[in-house]
């Protein structure tokens, strides 16, 4: 089975995570990890290691970071040399809920990583196209 | 097939956890679920799709309900909207 781990700045991965277990439930293999403003990379980066170490349930971990370049996501880049992962960022809670809700159905890593990324663009709108377009 | 229009009547109207409790209904069925409102059809097995439907209160959906368990599956779900997905509102 594929874990999910979300890590970003500030709390955002710690809400994120609360914000779509209390849409869908809680879930088994999600981790989050929130790397505040004045913690030590170091720390962050041991603590992080911990996590996928948990959440590696044999098929890889895949990670939801925030942006990339930023420090979040430049630490699981430096961890991706001894993990199995697959990073994908921009994580937004559409994304989350699909990657949460079809976690059981994969077993490739980088297959289910793609799959993930094209939901989380596909599911950001303009509003105003969306309803011009019932209207028809 | 089957066929049927529900009117939501919780204060919400199809809102992120309503919709995740009917596709989590939904998915313990073998029939395939579509939804339908103002020329938008959604698969009632996927969370994101149904919430594309932006249904508020009032609304009425069009349940089309296909396969082995279609009758189940409608009753279920009517129920379910019926019960104002169990929101104690």
């Amino acid at each position: 089975m594929i874990g999910i781990l979300i890590v970003t700045h500030g709390s955002l991965a710690d809400e994120i995570m609360k914000t779509c277990f209390k849409i869908i439930g809680e879930r088994d293999n999600v981790g989050a990890y929130s790397i505040q403003w004045d913690d030590d990379p170091t720390v962050a980066t041991r603590r992080i290691e911990k996590l996928l170490n948990k959440l590696d349930q044999g098929d890889g971990v895949l990670v939801l970071t925030d942006m990339f370049g930023g420090t979040p996501t430049n630490i699981m880049i430096s961890l991706s040399k001894n993990f199995h992962v697959e990073i994908v960022t921009g994580v937004n809670l559409p994304m989350l809920i699909k990657a949460i809700t079809t976690m059981n159905i994969f077993n490739d890593l980088s297959e289910f990583a793609e799959k993930v990324k094209q939901q989380g663009q596909k599911n950001i709108y303009k509003v105003s196209d969306i309803l011009s377009m019932k209207r028809l | 097939m089957i066929e049927k229009k529900v009117k939501l009547g919780n204060k919400l109207g199809l809102h992120a956890r309503a919709a995740a409790k009917l596709v989590q209904l939904g998915e313990t069925f073998k029939s395939e679920i579509k939804i339908t409102k103002d020329n938008v059809e959604a698969n009632g097995k996927s969370i994101l799709s149904v919430l594309l439907l932006a249904a508020p209160v009032g609304t009425e959906l069009d349940f089309i309900i296909q396969g082995p368990d279609e009758e189940k599956a409608m009753i279920a779900i009517a129920s379910l909207i019926e019960r104002q997905f169990d929101e104690g509102e």
